[in-house]
């Protein structure tokens, strides 16, 4: 329960941060998904349940704020958020470089789940110009990001038993 | 080696229970799109996100204004970088004085701001009125900022918001207390625009790189660049002769039936603070007759 509730708050910071702070931390027009990064890095020390039900709401809160459609976002951090949780855990306990490439590849998973879902709903959507000139610098971004993340969660999060990667 | 170890390490995870649980969530999400898309606009998730926005707009309110003189100070201590005080104790009394600094500056900086708002404000006829940025979008794919003004001071979907400097973007939602703008450089804004020097129309549409392009002009057309380009006022939503910005680069392909044009807004997206919306963006009375 108390898990939750620190999972809660986290996700709350970080969508207020990402909302408020991030869009300064603008480099040539990309910026990071704060929230993305929060959500991967989590389910990585709380497992797949967590991890989607906190891309559930992660995504619940940009898509009712800030995206045009309720849903998008929704649903690729759920994904995202269950797939990361779905990886070894042990793999990361030691390895910030693993953790910054899998905060690159989620990144990357996030936003082609994203182009697809708003491709699929009718809209115009230039993929490769849009892949090369921000997905990948974003994803970029966000991987450099991740070890701070991973630094401040693992002093806020306390970890249960079941999670004890956290370092 | 390391991958053989995480391959064998995810039949765990993938329990049952793990399993329904994701199950449940994605058909929830794939509903939650659905309903959202298939509803109007006074649906019900339409004013949840409303009043989500009008429940988040204080707190990012809040954390914008917090932060702005750390924003502020970043970039005074940036600009003063190549300064060098080999004395120790000057730096530190400088540091005290920086800061004080920092807040007149700051004051400073609003002031011209907003002076060149009004200055704007006072040459037009159109009914504008000021807002502050207090949020902006966080995904790759769309380009939209959230300001604090919504229903509640008169503003609706579609209204025009610009700065001084030329074109901003239109409304897309308004909550009670703010609404939503999609930038002109969104990929999927389009704008009825026209090159003052030859008269001709076309749209100015977003890119990717952050910058707009004039399309559906054609290979005759003696635009060069440095023209300067407006609004056309087709379409309806923005009133017509709004800069827009200059025109960057001309190209022309062999076969092409119309040219490529960059063009080059003056604005600054990425550091918007305030912007105006106009509020009576098309002509009341458009045919001169009486209002009934």
């Amino acid at each position: 329960m108390q898990t939750t509730l620190v999972g809660f708050l986290i996700l709350l910071a970080s969508f207020v941060l990402q909302t408020t702070i991030v869009p300064h931390l603008k480099v040539y027009g990309v910026q990071p998904d704060l929230i993305l990064v929060v959500v991967v890095i989590y389910a990585f020390n709380q497992g797949p349940v967590a991890g989607s039900v906190a891309g559930f709401f992660g995504g619940l809160l940009e898509d009712l704020v800030l995206i045009r459609g309720v849903g998008l976002n929704v649903l690729c951090k759920t994904i995202v958020g269950y797939l990361g949780g779905l990886v070894e855990r042990a793999l990361f306990a030691d390895n910030v470089f693993l953790i910054m490439i899998a905060i690159f590849a989620a990144t990357i998973l996030n936003q082609v789940i994203y182009g697809a879902l708003i491709y699929l709903l009718g809209e115009r959507v230039m993929f490769w110009p849009t892949f090369l000139g921000l997905v990948l610098p974003s994803a970029l971004y966000n991987a450099l990001l991740a070890p701070i993340v991973y630094f401040l969660l693992s002093h806020i999060v306390v970890a249960e038993k079941k999670a004890p990667y956290f370092k | 080696m390391l991958f053989l170890k995480g391959v064998s390490c995810l039949y765990p995870q993938w329990s049952k229970r793990n399993r329904i649980v994701f199950a449940v969530l994605i058909v929830f999400s794939i509903m939650v799109l659905t309903l959202y898309f298939r509803e109007g606009s006074n649906g019900i998730l339409h004013r949840v996100q409303r009043y989500t926005v009008n429940m988040v707009v204080p707190l990012q309110s809040g954390v914008s204004r917090a932060i702005s003189p750390f924003r502020s100070a970043y970039r005074f201590v940036a600009g003063i970088g190549s300064m060098n005080s080999e004395n120790r104790a000057l730096k530190k009394e400088n540091k005290k004085l920086e800061a004080e600094v920092v807040s007149l500056r700051m004051a400073e900086k609003e002031n011209k701001r907003l002076n060149k708002l009004l200055g704007f404000k006072d040459k037009t006829d159109l009914e504008l009125m000021p807002a502050h940025v207090i949020g902006k979008s966080s995904t790759a794919w769309q380009d939209v900022i959230v300001l604090d003004r919504g229903r509640d001071n008169g503003i609706k979907k579609n209204m025009p918001v610009v700065v001084d400097s030329g074109l901003v973007g239109q409304v897309i939602d308004a909550s009670p207390s703010a609404c939503r703008v999609q930038l002109i450089t969104d990929q999927k804004s389009g704008v009825g625009a026209q090159i003052v020097s030859t008269g001709e129309t076309g749209v100015v549409q977003g890119q990717i790189s952050g910058e707009l392009k004039l399309s559906f002009i054609s290979k005759d057309s003696k635009v060069k660049k440095g023209d300067q380009v407006v609004t056309s006022g087709l379409g309806g939503i923005f009133p017509k002769g709004i800069y827009i910005g200059v025109v960057k680069e001309v190209t022309q392909r062999p076969y092409g039936l119309f040219k490529e044009i960059e063009i080059e807004s003056a604005v600054g997206f990425t550091k918007l603070e305030e912007a105006l919306i106009i509020t009576n963006p098309v002509p009341k009375n458009p045919y001169g007759t009486e209002d009934k």
